[in-house]
C-alpha cells in the first residue's frame, strides 16, 4: 500500500528525516509515535508532496509518489488532514466539503452520504462559518473533508491537538468504524496515547528522522516500554 | 444640476474602466501573489487589437470581441513563459512583470510608431440629458463594465470555479493537498485578469488618444484604488475605485488634470494614513 524507502527531507539545509524505511498493510490504521521534533510532521509532509525528498522512493500502491505536485498526490487517492485542521473559516461548511472534492474527476465531485453518517452534526451546520464551529467540530470537518475525496490512504496529523477528551474519544470511535468499513488505510501522527489505543492497530516510533521500532497496539497494552523510551511518558 | 449629472456621469465611466483594471489585478495579486506591473500594457494591448482589426479592415466590433481572447492569449502565454518561473519570489515578480511592461511598450512603439493613433468610434448618436447632448457610446461604455463587473462577482462568488479560486486564495497549500490543480487555476486567473484589461482597454480606445503610454493613465489608478479599497476584497475594489476616479474627473472638471493629480494622491495618502487595510478591510472588520 504505501512503503517508504529511505526517505530523507527536511528544511533548507537541515535534514529532518534521516532515511526513514516504513511499510504499511493496506486496510490497517497505523500510529506514528514520538517525541517533538523528530519528523513526524515533516514525514507527512513529505508524503503529501509539501516537501520534496532529497532521497528515497514513496510507493503508493507500487508507484512512486517522491516529486510529484500535492494535487497529483492527493488525485492518487490520498487525503490529508493537517496539524491545526486547515480548514478555510470564511467558507461555510458545504464549502469546506466542496473543496475536498472539487479538485477530483467529475465523476467524483460528489459528496459521499456516508460523509453524514459518521459526521452527523456536519449536516446540521451545512451553511455555518467553518471559522465560527468548536475545535472539535472543526476537526471533524476537516478529516470529513478529506474522506469527501474517496481516499484510500489517509494521513492525520494530531488530530487530537487542542480538543477536549470526550471529543477526542467520539473522533476516535468516527474514525474507527470508517477505516474499518471503507477498509481504509491510515496513517496517523497522535501524541494522545488514548487515542492511538482507542483507533490504531500498528504503531510505528519515530527517533531522529528514522524508524526505530515497529509494534502493534496489543504488544503495548502487556507492555507499555517502548511508550516510556521514546514518548517520556 | 445639470452640469452635475454630466460630471456624475463622465466619473462613472472613468470608474467603471478602472475597475475593470484593477479587478484583474487584485485577482492576480490575491491568487499568485504577484504584483502585475504589466498590468496597464495589457489595457494597451486592448486597444492596439481594435487599431489592428481595423487597419486590416476589420469593424470596431470585431476589434472589441477579440481584444479579451487575444489579451487572454498573450496572458497564458507570459504566465508559463515568465511569471510562473518567479512567483515564488515576490520582488523578482515586480521586477519580471515591469521588464515585461517595458518590452511590450517598445514592441508596440516599434510596430505601431510612437505617435497616438485613433479608433473610430463605432456609435456616434447622442441622446439628449437633461437638455444637453450626451454620447451614447459613453453610456455603452457603461453597460459593458456593469455586466463584465456582474460576471466576475457572479464567478467568483457563485461557480465551482470561483470556490476553488477563493479557496486556493485562502491557503494555497491546503487547496493543493486536497485535490485542487493550482498550476491549471495560476494559468487560468492570470489569462482571465489580463483578458479583463484587454477589454478594459478595447472599450475605451474610441474616446481617448491610442498611444504606446495609455497603459499607465490607466494602471496608477487602479493601483491607488486597490491600495485605498483594501487588496482582500473585490468589494474594496469597487470602494477605492469610485473614490480615487470619481476624485479625479470632479477634480479635473473643476480645476486642472493637474491639480486632479495632486487631488487623487493626497486623498489616497491619506486614506491609506486612515486605514491601513484598506476602506473595506476597517469597514468589514466592524
Amino acid at each position: 500500500m504505501l512503503k517508504l524507502e529511505g526517505v530523507t527531507a527536511g528544511y533548507g539545509g537541515g535534514q529532518v528525516l534521516q532515511g526513514i524505511d516504513l511499510e504499511m498493510a493496506a486496510g490497517t490504521v497505523t500510529a506514528l509515535l514520538g517525541r517533538n521534533g523528530m519528523g513526524k510532521t515533516t514525514l507527512m509532509k513529505t508524503v503529501m508532496g509539501l516537501l520534496r525528498p532529497s532521497a528515497g522512493r514513496i510507493l503508493f500502491d507500487g508507484h512512486d509518489l517522491a516529486g510529484s505536485k500535492p494535487y497529483e498526490i492527493a488525485n492518487f487517492g490520498i487525503g490529508y488532514v493537517p496539524q491545526g485542521r486547515e480548514i478555510f473559516p470564511d467558507f461555510t461548511v458545504a464549502e469546506n466539503l466542496s473543496m475536498g472534492v472539487l479538485g477530483k474527476p467529475a465523476d467524483r465531485r460528489d459528496i459521499p452520504d456516508t460523509i453524514f453518517d459518521s459526521y452527523p452534526i456536519l449536516k446540521e451546520r451545512l451553511d455555518q462559518k467553518a471559522g465560527t464551529m468548536s475545535g472539535g467540530q472543526q476537526q471533524q470537518l476537516a478529516i470529513a473533508r478529506a474522506l469527501a475525496g474517496r481516499p484510500r490512504l489517509l494521513l492525520l496529523d494530531e488530530p487530537s491537538e487542542g480538543i477536549q477528551p470526550s471529543i477526542v474519544r467520539e473522533i476516535a470511535a468516527a474514525l474507527h468504524t470508517v477505516a474499518a468499513r471503507d477498509g481504509l488505510t491510515v496513517l496517523v501522527v497522535e501524541q494522545n496515547v488514548e487515542m492511538v489505543f482507542d483507533m490504531a492497530r500498528d504503531c510505528a516510533f519515530i527517533e531522529n528522522g528514522r524508524v526505530a521500532e515497529r509494534t502493534d497496539v496489543a504488544a503495548l497494552r502487556r507492555d507499555d516500554a517502548p511508550l516510556h523510551r521514546y514518548l517520556s511518558v | 444640476m445639470d452640469q452635475l449629472l454630466i460630471l456624475a456621469l463622465d466619473a462613472s465611466n472613468f470608474i467603471l474602466a478602472i475597475i475593470l483594471v484593477a479587478m484583474g489585478l487584485v485577482i492576480i495579486f490575491g491568487l499568485m501573489n504577484v504584483i502585475n506591473m504589466a498590468h496597464g500594457e495589457f489595457f494597451l494591448l486592448g486597444a492596439y487589437t481594435v487599431v489592428m482589426v481595423e487597419s486590416a479592415g476589420g469593424h470596431f466590433w470585431l476589434g472589441l470581441l477579440l481584444a479579451p481572447l487575444f489579451v487572454g492569449l498573450v496572458g497564458v502565454v507570459l504566465e508559463e513563459l515568465v511569471i510562473r518561473h518567479v512567483y515564488h519570489r515576490f520582488l523578482d515578480t515586480i521586477l519580471a512583470t515591469w521588464g515585461l511592461s517595458i518590452f511590450i511598450k517598445q514592441a508596440v512603439v516599434l510596430i505601431f510608431g510612437p505617435a497616438s493613433l485613433t479608433v473610430t468610434t463605432p456609435i456616434t448618436a447622442t441622446v439628449e440629458i437633461v437638455g444637453a447632448p450626451y454620447p451614447v457610446y459613453r453610456l455603452f461604455i457603461m453597460g459593458v463594465s456593469l455586466a463584465v463587473i456582474a460576471l466576475t462577482f457572479w464567478l467568483f462568488f457563485r461557480t465551482r470555479f470561483g470556490l476553488t479560486a477563493r479557496g486556493v486564495i485562502a491557503n494555497r497549500n491546503m487547496a493543493s493537498c486536497l485535490g485542487i490543480n493550482t498550476r491549471r487555476l495560476d494559468r487560468m486567473t492570470f489569462a482571465f485578469g489580463a483578458a479583463l484589461a484587454g477589454l478594459a482597454g478595447a472599450v475605451m480606445a474610441p474616446i481617448m488618444s491610442v498611444d504606446p503610454q495609455m497603459g499607465l493613465g490607466f494602471l496608477v489608478p487602479a493601483f491607488l484604488a486597490i491600495l485605498v479599497g483594501g487588496a482582500g476584497h473585490l468589494a474594496g475594489t469597487l470602494m477605492g475605485a469610485a473614490v480615487i476616479g470619481g476624485a479625479d474627473t470632479v477634480a479635473a472638471n473643476l480645476w486642472s488634470s493637474v491639480v486632479a493629480q495632486i487631488v487623487v494622491f493626497s486623498m489616497a495618502i491619506v486614506a491609506i494614513r486612515l486605514f491601513p487595510r484598506g476602506i473595506a478591510g476597517a469597514w468589514l472588520k466592524q
